[in-house]
């Protein structure tokens, strides 16, 4: 091709994404000069909201930051705190925490593959258009998503912004009928959870492979979810509370939310960095799944997120059965003094590391608060794999093409805007 | 899983609860009491998406209460059909996925109850949404002529009485 044209390239409402993102994309000789990906939320600023407050309030005000994962921003912010004040929870708290969380994960992943991710790879514009020659398919995702939403709701009373969670545990003990009724629905979904793997793994997604940092957590026995240290392909492997030492924040003026960066370069967190950094943790029935669809992890290729969605949902399934299999109702939480100073906090969001940092006064209120959610982590990575992925897909197809395809990556990475632009300096000059 | 469901939408948040509290008056309200057993619930919906199909899924007649800005004169309350509500231009998301939405999956998954009306409750441009806010006053005098029309609607849908 040795035509040379000028494309520029708007779009600025993505679709099928959480938030207000918007993407430019400037093109001159057949090369990229300019390619932004926006975000242009305004910012929420619920660090500073928490300033002030009772510590035990942080539980239900964190809740509210997001309506897809707000059980993650909930065992973050618990395990911070818990870790500052010394209360040592039970293996009931800890097991009934990781069952809940399970539902979150069941409930975001399933959504985001049939409804959001999905109809980009089937040629569909929207979930609706998808149901009518899918409905199968479709219908398997509202399943899976009502079973996380019922889990989340056995411990939080409803499943957007639930109430159960406090410091300590939980406020109340599910009673037992109720798990056994869940625990039904939980065994005859695994089928449901099984053919999702191998249906993922057989969409014909662009074969891309990239150079990236995995960034997760790592538990020395099970699959992260709840707790762990942090680690990277790349060597990293540190506690919690060593994260800002490797990881520093920045503003960039196009963008409400701060981008992060992994000793200077952009690192990719999620579900993908999530499997490539532990398949081997997989419970042996969900690792075989994973075997049979010949898709060898860890992956290169960004694409194969969907699939790691997929079986990090049969993941959550196998292991919510695991926990609630021998369920007794126990002592629902552990309580204690509260203690000055600094408290650390991350878990596995189903979009990614989530990690808190609390200062404590010692009366027990916030004096500050740090929040770094997943999608500002994976912001630079976005942009870094727009750039090289649209110029592998080639600058040379049509504007529509183009777009379509700068939807697919950013789509692909299951962003949260809302999530992520929690903060933003503001700094006025007047002349 | 009664045969009639009506199900309040909206949120903690002044007007935005319209729906919620039509539901809660239609509870209390002497004409629901007095329905045969087993015919009708009403309840508040966990928002839209999904959890919205499950709780109209099975339903023959499922009624829709929701506070709407549409330029009308506040406490207006408008009945649609489901059928007559098109997919809008509202981009769904993981978080937002709209009552249009929501209803154009459900048509497409053949998911509905034969009979979906939807009730709005016109709010007025210049609501608050706070969380000590209530209703306003048109909004909260359109309660209960609105809960008399829902039940006639459950009366007249199944021929009781």
């Amino acid at each position: 091709m040795n035509e040379r044209r000028e494309i520029k390239i708007n779009v600025p409402v993505l679709a099928r994404v959480e938030g207000e993102g918007a993407l430019d994309l400037h093109i001159r000789d057949g090369r990229i000069e300019n390619l932004k990906f926006h975000i242009g939320e305004p910012p929420r600023l619920f660090e500073k909201f928490l300033e002030g407050r009772e510590a035990f309030e942080v539980p239900d005000m964190v809740a509210r930051i997001c309506g897809i994962c707000p059980v993650a921003y909930q065992m973050s912010a618990v395990q911070a705190l818990e870790s500052l004040f010394g209360w040592r929870s039970t293996p009931w708290i800890e097991a009934m925490r990781r069952a809940m969380y399970c539902g979150e994960w069941i409930s975001s992943h399933s959504l985001h593959i049939h409804l959001l991710a999905a109809p980009d790879f089937f040629g569909y514009s929207s979930a609706p258009e998808m149901a009518r020659d899918y409905p199968d398919e479709v219908r398997r995702g509202l399943r899976l998503q009502s079973l996380g939403n019922e889990l989340i709701r056995l411990f939080g009373a409803r499943s957007v912004h639930p109430v159960g969670v406090r410091i300590g545990g939980f406020y109340a003990a599910p009673p037992k009928d109720r798990v056994e009724k869940l625990l039904e629905r939980l065994r005859a979904a695994l089928p449901d959870a099984e053919n999702l793997v191998a249906w993922t793994a057989s969409v014909d997604v662009p074969q891309d492979k990239l150079d990236f940092i995995s960034v997760a957590l790592r538990h020395p026995n099970e699959y992260p979810l709840y707790s762990g240290r942090i680690v990277s392909d790349t060597g990293l492997d540190i506690p919690v509370d060593r994260f800002e030492d490797h990881f520093r924040e920045h503003q960039e003026a196009h963008s409400t939310a701060l981008y992060s960066l992994f000793e200077g370069r952009p690192y990719l967190v999620g579900p993908l960095a999530r499997l490539n950094l532990n398949w081997d943790r997989l419970p042996e029935p969900v690792r075989r799944k994973l075997e049979k669809t010949g898709v060898p992890f860890p992956t290169r290729n960004v694409f194969h997120s969907m699939l790691a969605r997929a079986v990090e949902i049969h993941l959550a399934i196998t292991e919510a059965i695991r926990l609630l299999e021998k369920y007794e109702p126990e002592v629902p939480f552990v309580a204690g003094e509260h203690r000055a100073g600094t408290g650390f906090g991350c878990s596995e969001a189903p979009r990614g590391l989530l990690w808190h940092r609390y200062d404590v006064s010692e009366d027990g209120k916030i004096l500050k608060a740090r929040i770094v959610p997943p999608t500002s982590q994976n912001q630079a990575r976005i942009a870094e794999d727009l750039h090289r992925s649209i110029e592998a897909f080639g600058l040379d197809r049509s504007d529509d093409e183009l777009r379509l395809h700068g939807e697919k990556v950013i789509r692909n990475y299951d962003p949260c805007i809302s999530c992520a632009t929690h903060f933003l300096k503001l700094k006025v000059i007047r002349e | 899983m009664t045969p009639v469901r009506v199900l309040g939408l909206g949120s903690p948040f002044g007007d935005d609860r319209a729906g919620w509290i039509a539901v809660e008056s239609l509870l209390q309200s002497d004409g629901f009491r007095a329905l045969p057993d087993g015919l009708a619930s009403a309840e508040i919906c966990d928002p839209i998406g999904s959890n919205l199909l499950d709780a109209m899924r099975g339903a023959d007649l499922a009624i829709l209460i929701d506070a709407a800005q549409s330029g009308a004169a506040p406490g207006t309350v408008r009945r649609l059909d489901a059928q007559q509500i098109e997919d809008g231009s509202e981009p769904y998301s993981s978080h937002g996925f709209g009552l249009s939405a929501t209803l154009d999956l459900g048509r497409a998954l053949n998911d509905l109850p034969r009979d979906v009306i939807v009730f709005l409750i016109e709010i007025p441009a210049a609501a608050k949404f706070g969380a000590a806010d209530g209703l306003s006053a048109p909004v909260a005098g359109a309660i209960s002529g609105l809960v008399a029309t829902v039940l006639t609607e459950i009366v007249d849908s199944h021929g009781v009485f």
